[in-house]
Order: C-alpha cells, then sequence, then structure tokens
C-alpha cells in the first residue's frame, strides 16, 4: 500500500470515527424526538455559524466553482459574489422566522407556511420542494465525492461503492442522533471545507510559481485563451469580459450567446438562485434548532459574506487558471480532483486532507438535508395525512425508516440513472429560491393573500421546470419541442421562475382579499413588528438601506457589473495596462466584495435585521394559535388519495423504464 | 433534556472540533517541514498546534471547564511519542538532515514553552512549581 493510501485510510478511518462518536454521544444525551427533529433547539451559537456556512457552500461550491470558472473563464468568477447574496437571504429571512417558530412552536417550515397562509397546498409544495432539493443535490455531490475517493485510491475503490460507503456513515450518525448529530459534526464539516478551499488555492498558487507569476500567467492567456476558450454556450468568449448586460438569445442548445452564457443578467439570476440555499426547507429547520439569535449576525456578515466571499474571490480563479493551462498536470477529473492529484507523492498528508475536506463538505449537506427532509416528510405527510394520531417516539422511528429511502432513492437515481440525477439537479437551485416571495409574504408583506402565495409559488416552479434541461426533455418525452432552449435571453431558470413567480404573486393577490384571511394573518405580523422592527431613531437609516441595497445589486451582480470589465485597465491589454496589476474584472470583484460585506454588516446589525429581538420570546398556548382551516388531511379520503397517487407515480416510473 | 450533560457534550464537541482542524493542519504542516527540509514549514506547523492549544483553552474557558483527564493523558501521550520518533530518527535515520533536528529541537521547545506559560498563568509561579514538587515535610 503505498504512502498516500495509508495517509488517506489514516485520516478519513480519523473522519468517520469522529462522526460515528458525534451520533452516538449525541443519541446519549437526547432520549425524546423533540431532541432528535430539532436538537432542542437548543444549538449553541458557535454550531450554527459554522454549519450554516458549510452547508450553505458545501460540496456544491467547493468542487462546482473552480470547475464552471475553468469552463465558462472569468466572467464566471463574478457567480464569487454569491456568497454575499447567500448571506443576504439570511439577512432577509433568518431571524423572523426563527421568532415565529419560538412563539408558534413549528417544527418545519412546511408547518410554518403552512398554517400562516392556512393551505394544504403550499405544506405540500413545500415538502415537494425539500425533496427536489434534498434527492438531486445530496446525489449529485455524493457521486462525484464517490469519483474522487476512487481517482485517489488508484482506482482500489470503485467510485459507485465509494459513494453507496459515504451515504452510509451519514445515514448511521443521523439516524442516531438526529439534527444535533448532523449540526454537531457538521461543524467540523465546514472547518474543513473552509481549508479545503483554502488548501487548494494555495497549491494553485504554489503550482503557478506564487501570486506575481500567475498574474503574468493570467497575461498570458490573453493570447492563448485556452481557459473557457468554448464556454457551454459553444461560442468563443472573451477571458476578462462579461459578454454583455443580456442576449436576447432563445437559449443553450437552440441559439448559443456569442461571447458566452454569462452575461450580467445570467450573472444577477445565478447569485439569485443561489439565495435558495438559506432559503431551502432543511436551512429553516437548522434556524429553528438555534439556541439564540445571537449567532445569526455574524454568521452572514463575518463568516459567509467574508470568510467565504473572500475565498471564492481569491481562489477559485487560481485553481481552475492553474488546471486549465495544464500547470498542474494531466487532467484528472474536476478542477480540484486534478489539483488532488498533482501531489502525486510529494505531501501525501496534504493530498488526505484536501480528500477529507471534498468528503465532508459533502456529507455535511447531506446529513442536514437528510435529517430535515426525513422529519418533513414523517410530519407534513405522514402524520398529517395517513397518521394523524402518532406519537412522537413514533414519528421518530419513521423518520429513521424515511432517512433509510430518502438514501436509497437518491443512491439508486445516482447510481443508476445519472442523467435523470443532472435534470433533476439542475432544478434544485431555482426550486430553493422559489420560497423567496412565499417567505417575503410571511415575514415581510400582510397582504400577499393564500392564493397569491400558492399560484406564484406553482407558477414559480412550472417556469423553473420549463426553463432548464428537464422540462425541456420532458416535454420532449411527450413529443413536444419547445421553441426556447435552456436559459433563454441568458437568464438561470431561478431568474425566470422568480419573475413568474413575483408576477403572479403580485395579480392573484390584488384578486383574492379577504379580510377575514387578513385577519388571521394580521397577529404574525403584528408579533414581528413589535419584537423585530426597525426602532424609532433609526428609521432614517431606511432610505440608505434602500439605495446601498440597489446599488451593491446593480454594480456587483447587475447590469452595472459590465463597468468592471474596463473599470481598472483594458482587458485585452495584457498586464502592463491592468492598473492594479490584475484583471479589471477580478479586481471589480475583489471591490464589491468587500463592499458587500460592509453591506450585510449593516442590514443585519445596524438596521437590526439579525440582531437580538428587543423581548424575550414566550411560546403562544395552542389555544391562541390561529385556528386549523378545514381540511382533508388526516381523513379516509387523504388516505385513499394517498394510495392512488403512490400507485400512478410507481406506475409512471415503471412505463418510463418499459420505454426506455 | 439533561442540562450538564448536554453542556459536557458540547464541551467535548467543540475541544475535538478545534484539534480536528488545528491539529491535523499543523502536524501536516510540521511533517511536510521535515519531509522537504523546510524549517519555517515546520515552524508553521507548531504554530498551528500552539493555536489549537490556545483556542483549547478559549473553549475550555467559555464551558468554564478545565483539561479532562483523557485530554491530558492524551496530550501528553502524543507528545511523549512524538518526542521518541524524533529521537529514535535522529539516532537512526542516515538521511535525518541538520533542518530536521533543527526543527524537532524548536517544535519541542515550543510545545514545553507554550505548557510552562499556561501554567504559569493559570496556576501563578509559585503554584505551578507546587505542582511538580513533592512535599516531604
Amino acid at each position: 500500500m503505498s504512502e498516500k493510501l495509508i495517509w488517506l485510510s489514516v485520516v478519513v478511518a480519523l473522519y468517520w470515527a469522529f462522526c460515528l462518536y458525534v451520533g452516538v454521544a449525541t443519541a446519549a444525551v437526547s432520549r425524546d424526538a423533540k431532541s432528535f427533529f430539532l436538537a432542542d433547539r437548543n444549538l449553541p451559537a458557535w454550531v450554527f455559524v459554522l454549519v450554516a456556512t458549510g452547508v450553505s457552500f458545501s460540496g456544491w461550491i467547493f468542487l462546482g466553482h473552480p470547475d464552471l470558472i475553468a469552463r465558462e473563464g472569468f466572467p464566471f468568477a463574478e457567480a464569487a459574489l454569491g456568497a454575499v447574496t447567500i448571506a443576504l437571504a439570511g439577512v432577509f429571512v433568518v431571524k423572523r422566522q426563527w421568532m415565529l417558530s419560538r412563539r408558534y412552536g413549528y417544527v418545519t417550515p412546511a408547518e410554518m407556511l403552512g398554517e400562516y397562509f392556512g393551505s394544504e397546498l403550499l405544506r405540500i409544495l413545500v415538502v415537494v420542494i425539500a425533496l427536489c432539493f434534498a434527492v438531486p443535490f445530496i446525489g449529485l455531490q455524493l457521486s462525484v465525492a464517490g469519483s474522487i475517493v476512487s481517482q485517489l485510491t488508484d482506482g482500489l475503490v470503485d467510485p459507485i461503492v465509494a459513494m453507496w460507503v459515504l451515504s452510509g456513515v451519514v445515514f448511521v450518525y443521523v439516524a442516531f442522533g438526529g439534527m444535533k448529530a448532523a449540526a454537531y459534526a457538521g461543524a467540523l464539516q465546514a472547518l474543513l471545507l473552509a481549508a479545503g478551499i483554502a488548501g487548494a488555492g494555495a497549491l494553485a498558487y504554489w503550482k503557478a510559481g506564487g501570486f506575481g507569476p500567475f498574474v503574468e500567467l493570467l497575461g498570458t492567456l490573453q493570447a492563448s485563451n485556452p481557459i473557457g476558450a468554448v464556454g457551454s454556450a459553444g461560442a468563443p468568449m472573451s477571458l476578462f469580459e462579461i459578454p454583455g448586460v443580456v442576449q436576447f438569445t432563445r437559449g443553450l442548445g437552440i441559439e448559443n450567446p456569442v461571447g458566452g452564457a454569462w452575461t450580467s443578467a445570467m450573472i444577477l439570476s445565478y447569485c439569485l438562485a443561489l439565495m435558495g440555499l438559506q432559503l431551502s426547507p432543511a436551512f429553516s429547520m437548522l434556524v429553528f434548532s438555534t439556541r439564540s439569535p445571537k449567532a445569526f449576525a455574524p454568521q452572514q456578515t463575518w463568516a459567509a459574506a467574508g470568510v467565504m466571499g473572500g475565498l471564492l474571490v481569491l481562489f477559485p480563479v487560481a485553481q481552475a487558471v492553474v488546471v486549465s493551462t495544464g500547470a498542474a498536470g494531466h487532467p484528472a477529473g474536476g478542477v480540484v480532483a486534478t489539483l488532488i492529484a498533482s501531489l502525486g507523492a510529494t505531501a501525501p498528508w496534504f493530498s488526505a486532507l484536501l480528500t477529507v475536506a471534498t468528503l465532508a463538505a459533502v456529507q455535511g449537506i447531506a446529513a442536514l438535508y437528510a435529517s430535515a427532509t426525513s422529519t418533513m416528510l414523517v410530519r407534513d405527510l405522514y402524520r398529517r395525512y395517513l397518521h394523524p394520531d402518532l406519537d412522537v417516539e413514533g414519528q421518530r422511528y419513521y423518520a429513521r425508516i424515511a432517512m433509510a429511502m430518502l438514501f436509497v432513492v437518491t443512491l439508486l437515481v445516482a447510481s443508476f440513472a445519472p442523467e435523470a440525477q443532472a435534470l433533476l439537479g439542475g432544478l434544485s437551485l431555482g426550486f430553493g429560491a422559489q420560497l423567496l416571495p412565499v417567505f417575503a409574504a410571511l415575514l415581510w408583506l400582510p397582504w400577499i393573500t393564500p392564493a397569491g402565495a400558492v399560484t406564484g409559488l406553482a407558477a414559480g416552479m412550472l417556469a423553473v421546470i420549463f426553463t432548464d434541461r428537464y422540462g425541456i426533455a420532458l416535454a420532449s418525452f411527450f413529443g413536444l419541442d419547445l421553441p426556447w432552449g435552456r436559459w433563454p435571453w441568458t437568464i438561470h431558470s431561478a431568474g425566470w421562475g422568480l419573475a413568474a413567480n413575483i408576477a403572479s404573486s403580485l395579480v392573484i393577490s390584488l384578486i383574492s382579499q379577504r379580510s377575514e384571511d387578513r385577519t388571521r394573518r394580521r397577529p404574525y405580523h403584528d408579533f414581528l413588528v413589535s419584537h423585530a422592527g426597525l426602532p424609532a431613531n433609526r428609521h432614517t437609516l431606511r432610505p440608505v438601506a434602500w439605495a446601498a441595497a440597489l446599488a451593491w445589486f446593480f454594480f456587483a451582480v447587475g447590469p452595472g457589473a459590465m463597468f468592471g470589465n474596463s473599470a481598472f485597465g483594458d482587458p485585452r491589454g495584457g498586464v502592463n495596462t491592468w492598473l492594479l496589476g490584475v484583471p479589471s474584472l477580478w479586481a471589480w470583484q475583489v471591490m464589491w466584495w468587500a463592499l458587500g460585506v460592509l453591506f450585510v454588516w449593516f442590514l443585519a446589525n445596524r438596521m437590526g435585521m439579525s440582531t437580538r429581538p428587543a423581548e424575550r420570546i414566550e411560546l403562544l398556548p395552542r389555544s391562541q394559535r390561529p385556528a386549523s382551516v378545514a381540511s382533508f388531511a388526516g381523513s379516509a379520503v387523504a388516505r385513499r388519495w394517498f394510495w392512488i397517487l403512490l400507485a400512478a407515480g410507481g406506475a409512471a416510473i415503471f412505463a418510463k423504464w418499459l420505454l426506455a | 433534556m439533561n442540562v450538564a450533560a448536554e453542556q459536557d457534550l458540547e464541551h467535548r464537541v467543540a475541544v475535538l472540533t478545534n484539534w480536528g482542524f488545528w491539529g491535523v493542519l499543523g502536524a501536516g504542516f510540521v511533517l511536510s517541514g521535515f519531509e522537504m527540509d523546510f524549517y519555517f514549514l515546520a515552524l508553521f506547523g507548531f504554530a498551528l498546534l500552539v493555536a489549537g492549544f490556545v483556542a483549547h483553552l478559549i473553549v475550555n474557558r467559555i464551558y468554564a471547564a478545565g483539561f479532562r483527564t483523557g485530554e491530558v493523558a492524551a496530550g501528553f501521550g502524543i507528545f511523549g511519542v512524538a518526542v521518541l520518533a524524533f529521537i529514535v530518527s535522529w539516532l537512526l535515520d542516515p538521511t535525518f538532515s541538520d533542518v530536521d533536528v533543527l526543527s524537532g529541537i524548536t517544535g519541542i521547545v515550543v510545545v514545553i514553552g507554550s505548557f510552562l506559560v499556561y501554567v504559569a498563568t493559570r496556576f501563578g509561579l509559585k503554584g505551578s512549581f507546587s505542582m511538580f514538587h513533592a512535599d516531604r515535610g
């Protein structure tokens, strides 16, 4: 066995021993179901700061971001500012939904949204979003991690076997300890993720000979332009320029944008899609589990926007360029995998560390999503519609079964239907982002009606589906060739979804106002205003906040990002014309990242959007909560419909398998 | 919920998380320093290990707890094995260079120095001395 394999085995064994220890130890201290689902609502602040940051970025960013820079070119690097938009999503929703969960005792976001709007359909749609987020998102990341393990063990471990083993470890410790185990293990996983991004980036700069030679390498790229020479759009790209504000093309695969797909419109809509990571139902459950809101502002300002934003602005670019130019040797899979492989036998411990960082990044998010999604399946579907008198211990038992099923389905799809997984994976971020208007209604805008919210969510999800590969493939399956391709007008499917969602919500809300509905929702908003409203002495800051928001979105990730092409030098002129010694677009990103951190700090702290509420929050007695709306939940009709739908779904999958 | 048990678990996880990060990075850089005969790389690794020790003290302070017996035993055990490995390598390994020797001695001095600074600030000079001084009276 080579030294590299010995190091890898030892480090992975230690890491997994830690995860299993956490699972067993948390199971020992948490003997009831409340502990299993929401960690007794007692996660310490430092755990929330680390875990929330880890799951917001995860293997998706660690592995995917450098790969996309290598494929799409420098304009995609602007998406590193998504770290700021992710933090902004948190500023917007985290504190207020934590307050509602404390006030009304909510366990899942589906329960919260369903009860607020008095809508069963909305509750089900939120569970659907949780599932669509969990299955492909976890599957995609696990399959990449499995491939990396296989590659680094020189094929000794089959990628599919590696993927199943990775999932098995996660299942064991989360099935033991539930949310608490997922969160406690997630703390170390988040640190390893950050170390992995920094480590792979430092390795890339070292391979290039240091920062100075790296910049010279960028200069020489002007002539040869190997990076992103052919982007996903299939057209030649300019290396250091965003190719326009928007291009009115019919979409990838049908009419490719000139100069690449990553226009300002695409960057903006992609950054909005990334906000979905903090709007996902699993993230809400992590928020509900947190002991105190004092963790929120530091997580958003310093951990997400500050540290992770800084890492993403500075390191993945180097990784992508070094691998694309061959400075890290022969490409072996993705960018990070190539960098790890390039270490060879020179630093086996470092190779093992980077591998474990990859596994931790993937397992951290898998654990949280598995824990949260299984809880929602049991509480919001099984107990709600099929078994209303299920006690809390029964819920924990069924949650473990649901978790096992979730992993099996995810792994089967990842193992035997990777194309379906890729298609579904494209929807995850877009679906998550669709919760933005619903959360806006719940937390800020009382005039959005249940009909508006449900119609908006459904319209948004449909728009996401039919402007991405999945919907196009689905239409084609039914013999319908859509006249547009993926991401028409160089707008990400999440952007199309949000546009449809917001427009539908507004229009339907305008025509469906009912005073009794509004009376039902008023206590929520009265409570939020009284406990989390802006103090009177800070009302003057409101226009400043709006102006800063508009300016940041416009210049950092919106149309104004075009100014970044040449603000600090000629993008095509080479090193000597770059005023700050680096390409203008990169300097622009660094500047707007720093301003973004300042902006997040301003909103989170000065505007009080993530600070502790003015008063202690007491749990409202059940009798004072809004009465449940009449529903068919738990009835014989619901049970019948459940089995009919299950049978129909099974028949559809069987038919698809037969036809394939 | 048992508050004391919960608090104890939080403390344990915080300590493990701390060393899972600083310890792995520090040990890795130290080993790379030895492997590549690069003194400052090894020194950086020792600095990370000291940072881990300081972070452990902060964690203990936050949870109003001291070092557990197991932690002390693990610390001394790992240090003892490392020193033994260093001496054996120095005596028996012909490829062990002067830089490796310097790195190892620096590391031993840094670790012992950090420990002494800790006990001196935690228990005072007199108290620290009394910890090791056998009372014969």
